[in-house]
This record gives structure tokens, sequence and C-alpha cells, in this order.
């Protein structure tokens, strides 16, 4: 029996979501199933709707949802248009009298979508309409009796834990396996573990399917930022600078706290960037981390390590820009800016990652490059990566030996003219040199003349041609048949989903995922039929391969992209739409 | 070592009278007089007329971009605290464009000696106001009177925490060589402000202007008197202002990590 489920946990954000999900998530694991969650929240610390959305049995997400675990009525109103048929609903009593006129938090033009679908009702009533099923406990009643059996405690500590335990005991999860989930949760986890029993001992009579043990496997559960972090740690990271900034933050917080490197907190972007550049001119693996608004002001710092030959790794967790844009949404808006990053001919790698393991790889994949061409490496990832949650084989990991220094001190020249156009690397500190953001000669002085000029442009020129020819092979991947009636072309996040699309469309279809897009591979052999861009902007990769395209599909509402809706946009596209814009999500 | 094994053989491209030569000089003779291995020192500039001082002292030097010589050069003591790292560049690198930097530089307390070439002008874009300017004053390629105020880079060092102030000027090169050396010496952020005169945009602040106006200090002034002392402009006091000691963030970041790992060499 192949299981696939979709479920949500929402609440409000500081409600526990965090934790409701990773119990849920933890429980498939021990079940034995594949997991994918993924987070969305507000850009602010308390109040808000906040939800995680659950995928068992798949790597993407999937819409409509098959189950809603809602800690609160604002919840149940945002994911209305999410519940499929035959769906499960599990909320307090409570929240079934509300309506949505009676929530304050919720966004304005929410409400008035509510309220022209669906009337000023309470949600029984307009419940009622859908053929879902509602399970709906009383949280008041639950708590009291916790209450009764000792400490004080607020509802919302354990509301999370009830509300859970119902819906995974209800989709089929045994309450061992559960009990199990919660207290690999919290270190003390007594009182969750009796708020369990309780919520469960209420549904207990209930109709419920167990569901069978999958496959069990020994693996790690962890976050976009997580495993990006752990593989920095792998690769034998010694210098790590940020200032701070969602989604990137927490990558670098976990460094400090479970890596060996100099973690500092930078006084801006700037500053994260430069201090990383002089902990690898001194002979460090070093990296910063940041996202758009921060990368744009790195882009100075960019052109000098490009001119001035300094591997450095930067990390760029996508958000949805331009500017300041929602903070805590994601999107794909940086690829042409991380491309042409940096003033004047700057050769720069950009590599983007699919998902939790090639995020993985490209964060190692990241320091050999840098570090064996001496130029900067842009890691591409987005925020839908950074806090979404899949379990990892600890396989994924490998260390890297120390950075490599082949310089004589004496008669050193840190910019000596060679066939690949590779200098040797020696660290300050160890030979008589310059290091120049002006054009400089082999030694590193600076020079105008014009001669100079053409050979040590022509060097970096040789330099980035033997890096293209030398990661020509993985630039990209292609998936499904090779002679097919359609090209579907993406890099980053939306791997997952249209990797699953392929599967369930049945018109041959062939999907580019592009691994390197800096530099950009000679796709032309690769494109066959119909070509079709997906992607989470205004149509920036599109703008790359123009003129070979012919049709995009975008999705601009800083949510992830899910299976069905590129199902949907590849049949529209086939019945003769151009242009197909991806609006799902909440 | 002598001066002379600082020298390079880069041609120097400062204007004749250009207060930067007196730095010059003093720096390789304070260098000499330490006897810094050439190898471990590692002087990192910005952009400006001064920052060019990285081609013409015999080190292992970085040549950044404009205002983030501060950062760059953290990074590397940070990396390896056993080198010895300057940074030098302009009152505008360090005070305009970098003075973010330069307050963080303060806060952090990072072993790191910053030498400002203070001539009050943007050199090397040909004579623009620089931060240091004082307010009201035209000079000969503006096109208006300043209308900033200047920023004392004495004050806005003690305000940032600075474990290290001085002030010098730059044709005193044997008082300047001095200073450097004390910069040198004292573990922890040190900043020296050098009045370098540029001949060639500052016809106000000229080597006459300020002969006549510079006396020494005898000793750094006590508590009481130190903020009167940094805030004079009639006369202008030279000498080193003030020193404390205190842990250095390389000391504390190393009890932090339990590795500030000290690159063998
Ligand atoms: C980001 C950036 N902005 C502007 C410039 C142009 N620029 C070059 S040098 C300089 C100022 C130099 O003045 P100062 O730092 O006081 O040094 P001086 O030349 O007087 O020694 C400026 C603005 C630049 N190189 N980079
Ligand atoms: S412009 Fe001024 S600061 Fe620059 S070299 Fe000439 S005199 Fe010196």
């Amino acid at each position: 029996m192949k299981v696939d489920l979709s479920f949500a946990i929402g609440g409000f954000q500081g409600g526990g979501i965090e934790s409701a999900g990773q119990i849920a998530l933890r429980a498939f694991v021990l079940k034995g199933y594949e997991v994918f969650g993924s987070r969305e929240f507000h850009s602010n610390i308390i109040g808000a709707h906040s939800y995680f959305h659950i995928r068992v049995g798949g790597k993407a997400l999937k819409l409509p949802l098959n189950a809603l675990i809602a800690l609160d009525a604002e919840s149940i109103f945002t994911h209305l248009q999410n519940l499929g048929d035959g769906a499960l609903l599990v909320c307090d009593e409570h929240s079934l009298k509300t309506k949505v006129s009676e929530i304050p938090s919720m966004s304005r033009s929410l409400k008035k979508r509510i309220e022209q679908a669906h009337g000023d009702l309470t949600l029984e009533k307009i419940l009622a309409n859908y053929k879902i099923r509602v399970v709906a406990i009383s949280m008041k009643d639950l708590l009291k009796e916790l209450i009764a059996g000792g400490q004080s405690l607020s509802i919302s500590r354990v509301l999370n834990v009830m509300g859970t335990s119902v819906g995974l005991y209800l989709l089929g999860l045994d309450k061992e396996t559960i009990k199990k989930a919660i207290e690999k949760q919290f270190t003390d986890s007594q009182t969750n573990l009796r708020a369990m029993e309780m919520a469960i001992k209420e549904v207990e009579e209930l109709d419920r399917k167990e569901l069978p043990d999958g496959k069990k496997e020994d693996k790690l559960i962890l976050s976009g930022n997580e495993a990006v972090a752990m593989a920095k740690i792998s690769s034998g990271l010694e210098f790590l600078s940020f200032y701070p900034i969602t989604p990137a933050t927490d990558e670098s917080l976990y460094i400090e706290k479970n890596g060996k490197a100099i973690t500092i907190q930078a006084e801006d972007e700037i500053s994260a960037i430069a201090m990383a550049l002089g902990a690898s001119l001194a002979g460090l693996r070093a990296s910063t981390s940041t996202s758009g608004p921060g990368f744009s002001l790195m882009n100075e710092m960019i052109s000098f390590a490009v001119q001035a030959e300094i591997p450095i790794v930067i990390t760029l967790w996508m958000r949805a820009s331009p500017s300041t844009g929602i903070a805590t949404r994601t999107s794909q808006q940086d690829l042409l800016h991380s491309i042409f990053s940096g003033h004047g001919d700057t050769q720069k790698v950009v590599i983007a990652s699919g998902d939790h393991r090639e995020a993985i790889e490209d964060t190692i994949k990241a320091f050999e490059l840098a570090e064996e061409f001496q130029i900067p490496v842009i890691h591409l990832l987005d925020k839908f990566i950074a806090s979404s949650i899949t379990a990892i084989d600890k396989t994924a990991f490998r260390n890297l030996p120390n950075r490599k220094f082949n310089g004589e001190s004496e008669g050193y020249l840190r910019y000596k003219l060679t066939e690949d156009g590779i200098s040797p690397f020696l660290p300050v500190g160890r030979a008589t040199m310059i290091v120049s953001s002006l054009e400089h000669d082999e030694y590193g002085f600076a020079t105008e003349d014009p001669v100079d000029r053409e050979k040590m442009m022509l060097k970096r020129i040789r330099k980035f041609e033997k890096l293209a020819k030398s990661v020509s092979k993985e630039s990209y991947c292609v998936y499904g048949e090779k002679e097919a009636e359609i090209t579907l072309v993406s890099f980053g996040s939306t791997k997952n989903a249209i990797l699953e699309a392929i599967e369930e469309l049945d018109v041959s279809t062939k999907f580019i995922q592009l691994r390197i897009l800096n530099p950009f591979p000679d796709l032309s052999k690769e494109m066959v039929g119909k070509v079709i861009c997906i992607e989470s902007n205004a149509g920036q990769l599109s703008f790359l391969l123009r003129g070979r395209v012919d049709g995009i599909v975008r999705k601009l509402n800083a949510r992830p992209i899910y299976v069905n809706e590129v199902v949907k946009a590849v049949k529209d596209f086939l019945s003769g739409k151009k242009e197909v814009i991806m609006s799902e999500g909440v | 070592m002598k001066e002379y094994d600082y020298k390079t053989d880069a041609w120097v491209q400062w204007c004749p009278g250009c207060g930067n030569y007196g730095v010059l000089s003093a720096l390789r003779k304070a260098l000499a007089e330490l006897k810094i291995d050439p190898k471990k020192l590692v002087i990192v500039s910005g952009i400006g007329c001064s920052s060019r001082i990285v081609y013409y002292i015999r080190g292992s030097n970085v040549h950044t971009v404009h205002g983030r010589a501060i950062p760059v050069a953290s990074g590397i003591k940070l990396a390896n605290p056993g080198l010895t790292v300057l940074v030098a560049g302009g009152d505008g690198d360090i005070l305009g464009i970098g003075a973010g930097h330069f307050v963080a530089l303060g806060r952090r307390n990072i072993d790191l000696k910053v030498l400002i070439h203070d001539n009050a002008v943007y050199g090397l874009t040909k004579g623009q106001a620089g931060p240091t300017l004082p307010s009201g004053v035209k000079l000969r390629a503006m096109n208006y009177a300043n209308i900033h105020e200047a920023v004392n880079p004495l004050l806005l060092a003690l305000a940032s925490g600075y474990a290290f102030i001085a002030r010098a000027f730059a044709y005193h090169v044997k008082e300047l060589k001095e200073i450097i050396k004390e910069a040198i010496l004292h573990r922890g952020s040190a900043v020296v402000d050098i009045l370098q005169p540029c001949v060639t945009y500052n016809d106000l602040m000229t080597r006459e202007w300020f002969e006549k106006r510079i006396y020494y200090l005898e000793s750094p002034p006590n508590e009481s008197e130190l903020l009167q002392r940094m805030k004079e402009v009639d006369r202008i006091p030279l000498g080193v202002f003030y020193k404390a000691e205190k842990e250095t963030f390389d000391q504390k970041m190393a009890l932090m990590v339990g590795k500030n790992k000290d690159l063998k060499t």
C-alpha cells in the first residue's frame, strides 16, 4: 500500500507550531515513511497565522490537503480553500463558533475574500457545505483535567501536542509511535505525554485505520538551514561571518553553536563578506551567508574577490523581494542578481540546489571550486529549502581535506601567469606579496599598462574556461524521456514538485534541472519539443534562455510550488496558453 | 632590519611635498626598529592616495576597496593572530565610507593598528571635502564652503572603545615613528590620527598652518582633562591621548571557540 498524505498543522505564531510539525515529522519517520515538511510564517515574532505543511510519501508539497490540524479558528478559515473532499479536520469546539469578522490577526484581504465567498457566518455553518470529517474536542475541558493533575499551565503550551496527537492518531499512527516522537522532541516530556494520552482518549472510539509500518531507516531530520550548516562543518569550515537576516541566520547560529569555526556577527553585510575574505587570505576555509538585501551590499566585495582572486563561499538564501518584500516567504528572485553580481567582468560560480541532499553536496562542492579556482562561489538556495524539513541519510555528508597551499615563499608571485590561469596560493603572512584590488602585475603591483592589463584579463578568462570545462558534466541534470514532446526547464527548489508532476502527466516530458547557472551550460542539445520554463519569479531563467522558450510558468505569490499546480500549468500550456501563473498556497 | 629592507621597487606616485612621504618614512623606520619580518607584516588599505602605501612597503599586503580595509584586516587578524596587521587609509576612507567599520573595530578591540592619513580632503578624487574638514571652509577644488561639521577622530575613537588613541604630524618623522611603534606594541585596537597635509588640494591646512598650532602633550592627559584636550582646535595637541589595557577580541574569541588557530609558518 502506497501511503500518500498531505496535511497541515496551523495556529498562531508562537503557539508551538514548530514543535507540533517536528513531532509529526518524527512520528512518520519513526513509522518508516518518507516525509517532507515546509514551514510558512509571518514576518513577526508572535501572533499572525503560521503553519507546517507535511507531505508523507513524497518529497514535494501537494494540494488539496487530506487533513488539517487547526489550533485556532484562523487556521481553519485560512486553509478552507485547500481542504479536499473527505479531508479530516481536527480542531477545538470553540473554533467552530467563530466568525471570520472576529479574527483580528487575519489579513484584511483574506477576510474580505472569505466574507465574499461565505458571508460572515460561524465556521460550523460554513463547514456544513464541505464534505469533510470534523473532529472537534474541548480543549478547555482537557486542560482543566490536566491542571487538576498538578502544575499550572497555559492552554497554548499543550494545545499543539493535544491537537497533533489526535490528528496523527486519526491519520493512522499508533500511540506508541506518537509517544516516541514526543519524547524525542522535548527534553522534559512528562506533561506533554499526559496531554497526548488525554487527547487521544477523547477520540479512541472513533473510526480509524492504522497505517502499516514503512521502511525504517536511520536518518537525520534536518531543515535546509541545518543541512547546509552541517555540510559546512563537515567540509572543515574554519571561519564564518554573518549579519542577521531571515532566512539565513539560523544557518550561522547553528554553526556558531555546533562548529569549530571562528564565527562572528559583523556590523553589516559588507563587513561580513570582507572579514571572510580576510580570513580566506590568511588561509582559512571561509564563508558567509545572507539573503537578497544583504547580498546587494556584498556586491562590491564580490568584484574585489574576483580581481584579487580570493576563495569564498557565499550562501544566498533567496526570499521574496524586491527590497524588503516579504522577508519570511520564498522566491527565486535573485537568479540574475547572483549571476550578474559585482561590477566589471566578474567570473564567479553560481550553484543552485534543488533539495536538502543537493544543498549538502553543493555546499561541499562550493568550497572545492572556490579553493581550486580562487574565485567566489555563490550557493543559491531559498527560504522554502531553508525552513523545510526532511529526513536525510548521513552519507550525504563528506569531509574535505584541509586547504592546500602551493607557492614558494621566496620569489612568490601572487598573480603568476600560468597556462591554466591558476596561480600558486600562499596565505598572507607566508611570503611578501601584494593582494590587489587594482589591476596588477604578477607580483601584485598596480599597473595600467595595456599589455599587463590584457594579460591579466586573459589569465582570469583562462581560469574561468578551465572551471567551465571541469563542471560541464555536472552543471545540469536531465530527467524523463530523452526525445520528449515537452521540455521543462527549471532550477532550485522547484525540482521535486516538477519531478512528481512529470510522473503524473500523460504527455512525454523531459525535465532539465540546472545545477550550475554560472558558467551557464549549453543546453541546445537537450531542448526538445516545446520548451517551458518554470520559476518562482517574473521570468529570470526565461530571460537567460531567451529565444528558445515557448512558454513561461511563473509563481509570484511567494509560496512554494505544488505538484498539482505544475501538472495543471503544463496542461494549460498544452491547451494553448503561453503564460501561466501558478497561484496555489496560503 | 634596516629601513631599506622595507622598500619596494615601486615608484612612489604622490605629489612632491605631500605629507604621505613623512608617514611612509616614519612607518618604515618604525618597522625596522621593531624588527618586524616583512613576511609577517600585513598592511591592509582601502582606496585613496594614502592607501597606495601598501605598494611602497615590503610586506604581505592587501589593497582592498574604498572603506573596507578594517573588516578585511579584522578577518586576517582573527584568522592568524600571529601577524602584525596594520590598516592605512585616508580620512575619507576610514571616517567617511568606512565609519561604521571604524566604530565596530573600537567595540571589538581587535589587535589592529589604524593609521589615518588625515588630510581633510579626498585626495585621489581631486579635492572634495573630507570628513575632518572644518565647517565653513572652502578649499581650492570645492564649489562652495563646507556645510558639514567635521568629525573628531579622537573623540569617535574614544567613544567606540579603542585601546590606544594618538595624534601625530606627518612631517615630524621621528615623533611619528615613536608613536607608531608605541601603537604597534600596545595590545588592542589602536588609532593614530596623522595630520597629513595635502599640498595639492588643501590650501588651508598646510604644513605652516599646522606648525603654528601644534604642540606635544608631555604625557597622556588624565581623565578629567582628556575630552578637553581632544577637542582643542586653536592649538592642536599631538602625542598619545589614551591607553587602556583591556582583553582583546582575539583573546575572547579564542576562549569562545576553544581554537583560535595560529597558522604555523
Ligand atoms: C565605493 C567607491 N566610491 C568612490 C570611490 C572613489 N574614490 C577613490 S579614492 C576616494 C577618496 C579618497 O579620499 P581619502 O580616503 O581621504 O584618501 P586620500 O586620497 O585623501 O588619501 C574616493 C571617493 C571608490 N573608489 N569606491
Ligand atoms: S593629492 Fe594630496 S594627498 Fe594625494 S598625493 Fe597629492 S598631495 Fe598627497
